[in-house]
């Protein structure tokens, strides 16, 4: 397991210097745009925060003597709201032109690579399942950049700057909402480990399958002179036995991981409700 | 076209209506937490005692708890469910792609049902899970939140009337922009794959024309149309975040105005707090399951073309069947073409072949020649029922071809094809494929007859040496002698080489044909060649041309008789001597 985890982080390394290399410029300037434009989404909690504030102060001062101060408040969050919109506008636009791109320069050079490998490597290697690193493999990565890359920073963001927040007002409520994600991310950890674990495989069975399918389909005239169709339906039910398990647990863990998350959050509002009623 | 696909959903029924019952469970217990939220924001703002904090506190618990149940196990069975149907679906593929006939090959290219059996499965299967967990949840959720909406906030509930078709309207309109775009960019995938197999199949060529180069640059090509394509539609997609923020926006910035205005008109009477807060969470709700919904709908939508595609496939009636009451036996090894005619297809303009007339004695060696295109192919693949004849009888053993069962016909007449193959897998195990039950030694007369026997044992591994996908680590000669092996180890009545032993040496050649007919003296041999050397010591020579026969006799006989055969023959042999 151990040498595996270093491999993986090797190969995340790898794939950030490829995309900063392909645009050096453009990449830090859009992921300037997603950290800003996250930290501003995280504003709105203050802003509530301070109308409320406003209201409770005000008890029964009428809308004459609160209406101004919220009004200038919601304006100022209006004008905060306009940024982020212009920034995320721009950084998914720019994001869509970034992640194609560099997808076109990742096939080449993999077919560049390809094409200069020895041709022992084609003997050795299903036709099918080489052909699957250019559909499926890429197009896991079109995900990774284009989507979860992105949202990974925008969330890390996010949540820093809530946490911020949070301080600012309690630190002790903070350390009580600190200690609820703690325990979520323990969940988190163990769920999406295993999920990882069965995409792995699945990502393997699919290019198993691949692989099979293909040379079965491009030999389907000798399968049927030989009436071999059979024992070819026996030899696909077991590649596509493995893939379905595969699928399946992969598929479950992901399922899972939102609810877990939500409700773990729910917990979290909780525990601080009741410490909030017995610290306050 | 569903109707057609859920056919395969079989063993699998259940967990396909437990995950919405359990996704519906969820979604209530889900609704009902902020609202149980809000009493308690309101109770604390109250100073209410620890008491009544901890006990809706303990409600919360349980709630959470049951919602997070629920959620896995609807999270679960979905997974279940679509994987299975995945799998029962690419089963129900594969078998009906074995009962296809060589016509309904033909119709198929083999990288269209590549992808069909692999990245249009896992579409459907996507879809398939979208829509019993997410369809599902969705509108309910969105249902629920403004509902609750309402109820809570009254009045300000009112601004959903403002957002939820404004939403709705730009997704679609993102949709309907986005959509025949990303309908082009299949295709181009398509292409691109298309590319990467030729490459990947022909890369000996490649490599021994330094060709790489060109191929680079036929693939930038490809790589750089998808680009095109795909950055045009993702562009068109990158609305969809931002409007979402939008409308999350507005939302919060009326909400907060106008939920101050009631509070500080109103006292907090009507309305507080606590009230505020929980509508913040409906609205958010309410937006991301719109989000979602219009998610699902695009991925319905891409998988409806590819389910199209599947019911293609599942629907494709063989247009070979056995007959009713089939023959088994095939009594000797004569052939019988009363004036048959063939075409390709219903569309084909023109006949393959057009009036054949040719009776063929058991244990006869024919040899025919042609030039290409002459339909020399053509008239042999209707010996084993490969085709149907269009008009006219093929008769085996006496009787018409579709009397017999297939496979009883296939046994007893043994194709080697044209651009045949080998598989991965031992030298012993494609052997095998003439006959499972063939004993070493079996393997090892077919191959010595098949003059292969010596080229095996010369490998290391001997029997045992590994054969890669295609048949690439062997030479042609090598492989042309391996399938005609195979072929003999079914011990057909009428054996057929398609042009077999293209790839092997004459003298080779000659001894093959040697073997066969000193130890197969009963099979009927029918060996299409290019050289006049590899048919002359027939009994009988076919000479074809655009379909039909133009002579028939022996060597000696069409030299006499036939000026192109003996022109050929000339041209054939000086070239020979030349050599």
């Amino acid at each position: 397991m151990k040498p595996k985890k270093t491999y993986q982080k090797g190969t995340m390394k790898r794939l950030f210097r490829m995309l900063f290399s392909f645009y050096p410029v453009a990449l830090p300037l859009v992921l300037l745009c997603i950290v800003l434009s996250a930290a501003v989404s995280a504003m709105p909690a203050i802003f509530t925060q301070n109308i409320i504030a406003v209201l409770e102060q005000n008890a029964g001062a009428g809308w004459a003597v609160i209406g101004p101060k919220v009004i200038r408040l919601t304006m100022i969050l209006a004008g905060l709201y306009l940024f982020s919109l212009v920034l995320s506008f721009a950084y998914t636009r720019a994001m869509a032109v970034l992640t194609q791109g560099a997808l076109k320069k990742m096939r080449e050079q993999l077919f560049g690579h390809m094409q200069a490998l020895p041709v022992k490597y084609f003997d050795t290697h299903a036709h099918g399942d080489i052909m699957s690193h250019y559909t499926n493999d890429i197009d896991t990565l079109r995900q990774l950049i284009s989507q979860s890359l992105p949202q990974l920073l925008a969330s890390g963001v996010m949540v820093l700057t809530l946490f911020s927040i949070m301080l600012y007002y309690s630190v002790w409520m903070a350390l009580v909402v600190l200690i609820g994600v703690s325990l979520m991310l323990v969940v988190i950890k163990k769920i999406s480990g295993n999920s990882a674990k069965y995409f792995m495989r699945q990502q393997k069975s699919i290019g198993k399958t691949e692989g099979y399918v293909e040379e079965m389909m491009a030999g389907q005239k000798v399968i049927k002179v030989f009436c071999h169709e059979n024992e070819a339906k026996a030899d696909f039910d077991a590649v596509n036995d493995e893939l379905f398990h595969d699928s399946e647990q992969a598929n479950t863990f992901a399922n899972i991981l939102a609810p877990v998350i939500m409700n773990i959050g729910n917990l979290i509002y909780v525990m601080v409700a009741m410490a909030g009623g017995a610290f306050l | 076209m569903w109707k057609t696909l859920i056919k395969s959903i079989r063993e699998y029924k259940r967990a396909t209506i437990l995950s919405p019952i359990y996704v519906t469970a969820e979604v209530v217990i889900e609704c009902i937490i902020p609202f149980i939220t809000a009493l308690l924001v309101n109770q604390i703002e109250a100073g209410c005692a620890f008491s009544v904090v901890l006990r809706y506190g303990l409600i919360l618990l349980v709630l959470a708890t049951l919602s997070l149940n629920f959620g896995r196990l609807s999270g679960k069975t979905a997974a279940t469910a679509s994987s299975g149907f995945a799998r029962n679906l690419r089963r129900d593929l594969f078998s009906s792609i074995q009962s296809f006939s060589f016509e309904n090959i033909d119709r198929f290219s083999s990288s269209s049902l590549v992808t069909r059996l692999t990245t249009d499965v896992s579409n459907v299967q996507n879809a398939f899970m979208l829509l019993i967990r997410i369809a599902i949840r969705s509108p309910l959720t969105l249902i629920f939140s403004v509902v609750m909406s309402f109820i809570m906030g009254g009045k300000l509930a009112l601004i959903f009337v403002l957002v939820i078709p404004m939403l709705g309207i730009g997704l679609y309109l993102i949709i309907r922009k986005a959509f025949p775009i990303f309908k082009r960019v299949f295709r181009r995938y398509d292409s691109l794959n298309r590319s990467i197999q030729e490459n990947v199949q022909g890369i000996r060529v490649v490599k021994s024309f330094v060709r790489e180069d060109y191929e680079k640059q036929k693939f930038g090509v490809a790589a750089e149309e998808l680009r095109y394509e795909f950055t045009s539609a993702e562009k068109i997609l990158a609305f969809n975040g931002p409007m979402m923020q939008f409308c999350l926006y507005v939302n919060m910035v009326f909400i907060l105005t106008f939920g101050a205005y009631t509070i500080a008109t109103t006292g907090g009477v009507h309305f507080n707090v606590g009230q505020l807060s929980s509508l913040m969470i409906y609205s958010f709700q309410t937006l991301m399951s719109l989000m979602m919904l219009s998610m699902v709908f695009v991925m319905v939508t891409i998988a409806d073309e590819s389910g199209r595609r599947l019911v293609e496939v599942l629907s494709e009636q063989s247009s070979l069947t056995n007959p009713e009451h089939p023959l088994y036996d095939v009594a000797d090894g004569s052939i019988d073409f009363d004036y048959v005619s063939f075409r390709y297809s219903e569309k084909a303009e023109r006949m393959a072949l057009l009036n054949i007339d040719l009776h063929i004695r058991s244990g006869e060696t024919i040899g025919i020649l042609g030039t290409t295109g002459s339909s020399k192919t053509s008239l042999v693949q209707l010996i084993p029922r490969l085709y149907d004849a269009t008009s006219g009888v093929v008769r085996v053993g006496g009787k018409d071809v579709k009397e017999y069962d297939l496979d009883a016909l296939r046994n007893q007449v043994s194709v080697v094809l044209q651009n045949n193959l080998l598989f991965s897998g031992t030298i012993a195990e494609n052997l095998r494929w003439g006959n499972p039950q063939a004993s070493d030694e079996d393997l090892q007369k077919a191959c010595a007859l098949a003059q292969a026997d010596s080229f095996i044992r010369s490998f290391p591994q001997g029997y045992e040496t590994r054969i890669e996908q295609g048949g690439t680590n062997v030479s042609g000669g090598q492989k042309q002698r391996l399938c005609i092996a195979r072929a003999l180890l079914k011990k057909p009545r009428i054996l057929i080489l398609d042009d077999s032993t293209s790839a092997v040496d004459t003298h080779t050649d000659a001894m093959i044909r040697k073997a066969l007919k000193e130890y197969l003296p009963e099979t009927t041999k029918i060996i299409i060649a290019q050289r006049v050397a590899s048919v002359m010591d027939a009994d009988r020579i076919v000479l074809m041309d655009k379909g039909g026969i133009t002579a028939v006799g022996s060597h000696d006989q069409l030299m006499q008789s036939d000026a192109v055969y003996r022109e050929v023959y000339e041209s054939q042999n000086k070239a020979g001597e030349q050599e």
